[in-house]
């Protein structure tokens, strides 16, 4: 009788409440448990909740609550501007169109506007008018990340006054700049006549290609460091001896210690640059490789410089030769004679500079260790490598990770914050 | 029929916090003292209305303010006793009345401990809270049949613990 405290309760329309009286008058059982029910609801009704407190409390709660919203959503308004103003900041250098390719095509300028001052700095060959075809376009190709640190700065600077004092560069775009530089023909070294045209024909021959995989025009020194583990240091280094000697290479020092407990064996090697990958995986072939690492440096705008400073020289001598010819006062005939002594001294020195630089470029430098570990607990120490290389391996994926985490604090942040407002309010 | 028609559009009085803490605070606090204890009904009801001064734009008006604040007020003492290590607290009667002697007050609150949270919530706001079957439906959500249901079957179970002895 599921009604029978909806009726006790007046939940019940005038027919429900007629048909439960009539059951009620007919059934005694039933009128005992209503009875009952009636005593239980008297009986709940005596709960005490207490007398109420802490009205007061909530009525300046609630007044400060209020202003804490307000200050919550302006503080949440500031943070949210700041983040945004950051991230367009981190945004800007892309936008810009790629970052560091920006800066560096304000550097091709700066690197060509740099000659004169060099020249001044140094007993001053009048300015190479462009004999080295292009010398703009040269520096252009070259990679300023790859510039020596203290010619990079004072090329920077150069070339922020440079480019202020050329008015027509001035008004360029980086990217107007850069499709006009790549409109020009590749560099050539001219010298005039005064190397001999085979040595001419090959420092063209190596600018163009003596980097494998490097873009044309492009004049690398390469170097590669190696350390390989071998079971024979005298076998090893014949090894890599006879493999020196095949590439049409040469050792350039060749030091070994052998003991009963180990030994290592340290070689330099020069082997042509073209042959520098197979001298490479050839020597990491020999055992096992503990460490390898190669490096290469952008030397072409040392070596076009340097050619346009010999050419430079070779000219004036040419001239001052001229008149000295022409020359009748004797006065005048040994001030043109030691002038001419200066300018053959430094088109000496710029001709062995240049020859240097064919040389860093056409040969590459290779040092190989070899190493022989103690005959025991080989297994020990392989393993002893492997987790000392994986906990390396761990820590650099934790770091990047945790470089990713700070780099992405504009993104992530307002997103937690924004989650964490809502999960309040919500609660 | 223009004032019926503008009468019909016209916003519904806003509803301002003060107001209802005026109106409402005691029957929440008495609501809160019940299921959560007397010491800590201050901080229940308390939270009631700034969670309902939080909420305050977002309500329709459907619902009367005070089935819509016992609500809330519900969800408050839920969660704190969800966050109690004692447990539920049991209720609290005052000074016997001459009709209430029938029964042995202790013997109810053990009788009402011993009720499922549904049905010993269902009694709590019928007969301590006075509220009626729609306004228990509004407040804790659930249809009125179901209201009437699990109170008839929370009083069948709170004398079948009482009887024969306890229930005259």
């Amino acid at each position: 009788m599921e009604n029978l405290k909806s009726f006790l309760d007046g939940e019940l329309d005038l027919a429900g409440n007629a048909e439960v009286e009539t059951h009620l008058r007919q059934d005694a059982d039933l009128a005992k448990m209503s009875a009952d029910f009636s005593a239980l609801s008297v009986a709940l009704k005596g709960v005490d909740p207490g007398q109420p407190y802490g009205m007061e409390q909530l009525q300046s709660r609630l007044s400060t609550t209020s202003v804490a919203e307000s200050k919550k959503i302006w503080r949440f308004a500031g943070w949210s501007s700041v983040m945004g103003v950051l991230l367009v900041v981190a945004m800007i250098p892309s936008l810009k169109g790629g970052g560091g390719s920006g800066s560096a095509e304000s550097r091709p300028a700066a690197e060509f506007k740099s000659q004169p001052q060099l020249g001044a700095s140094s007993a001053s060959p009048p300015a190479a008018p462009l004999s080295i075809a292009d010398s703009a376009t040269a520096a252009a190709d070259m990679m300023p990340d790859q510039m020596e640190p203290a010619k990079k700065s004072e090329t920077e600077k150069d070339g922020l006054a440079g480019e202020r004092s050329n008015d027509t560069d001035f008004y360029l775009s980086p990217r107007t700049k850069r499709a006009q530089a790549s409109a020009l023909p590749r560099p050539r070294v001219a010298t005039g006549g005064l190397l001999p045209a085979e040595d001419e024909a090959k420092l063209n021959m190596s600018i163009g290609k003596n980097s494998p995989g490097a873009p044309y025009g492009v004049y690398l020194e390469k170097s590669g460091n190696l350390s390989v583990e071998v079971q024979d240091l005298m076998r090893a280094v014949d090894e890599a001896t006879g493999m020196v000697t095949g590439l049409k290479g040469f050792v350039v020092t060749s030091d070994m210690q052998n003991t009963e407990k180990g030994g290592s064996a340290r070689m330099t090697l020069r082997i042509p640059s073209d042959n520098f990958p197979a001298a490479m995986n050839k020597l990491q072939g020999m055992g096992e490789v503990r460490q390898v690492n190669s490096a290469s440096q952008d030397i072409t705008g040392e070596t076009v410089t340097s050619a346009a400073k010999t050419r430079s020289w070779a000219d004036q001598e040419k001239q001052l030769i001229g008149e000295l010819a022409k020359s009748r006062n004797r006065d005048e005939k040994w001030r043109i004679r030691g002038e001419l002594s200066n300018v053959r001294a430094n088109l000496e020195a710029e001709k062995s500079q240049l020859n240097n630089l064919k040389e860093r470029g056409n040969f590459s430098t290779i040092e190989v260790t070899f190493t022989r570990g103690a005959s025991g607990g080989g297994w020990a120490k392989g393993a002893f490598g492997d987790a000392t290389s994986g906990l390396g391996s761990v820590g650099q994926i934790v770091g990047t990770i945790g470089i990713y985490f700070l780099v992405f604090i504009p993104v992530w942040l307002p997103l937690a914050i924004a989650g964490w407002m809502v999960n309040r309010r919500r609660r | 029929m223009m004032l019926l028609v503008n009468e019909a559009v016209a916003p519904k009085a806003k509803l301002e916090i003060g107001q209802l803490v005026t109106s409402h605070y005691d029957q929440v606090f008495r609501f809160c003292s019940v299921r959560v204890g007397f010491h800590h009904a201050g901080d229940a009801a308390q939270e009631t209305f700034i969670t309902a001064q939080r909420a305050l734009p977002k309500f329709r008006g459907d619902s009367k303010p005070l089935t819509w604040l016992m609500g809330i007020a519900l969800n408050e003492c839920r969660r704190i006793n969800r966050t109690r290590r004692d447990g539920e607290p049991m209720v609290e009667f005052g000074a016997p009345t001459p009709e209430g002697q029938i029964i042995d007050r202790e013997a109810l609150r053990v009788a009402l401990a011993k009720l499922s949270p549904e049905h010993r919530e269902v009694v709590l706001l019928h007969e301590v809270d006075g509220f009626t079957y729609d306004e228990i439906a509004e407040i804790a959500g659930i249809p009125a049949g179901t209201v009437k249901s699990r109170l008839y079957h929370a009083f069948l179970n709170l004398r079948q613990t009482l009887a024969p002895s306890e229930v005259a």
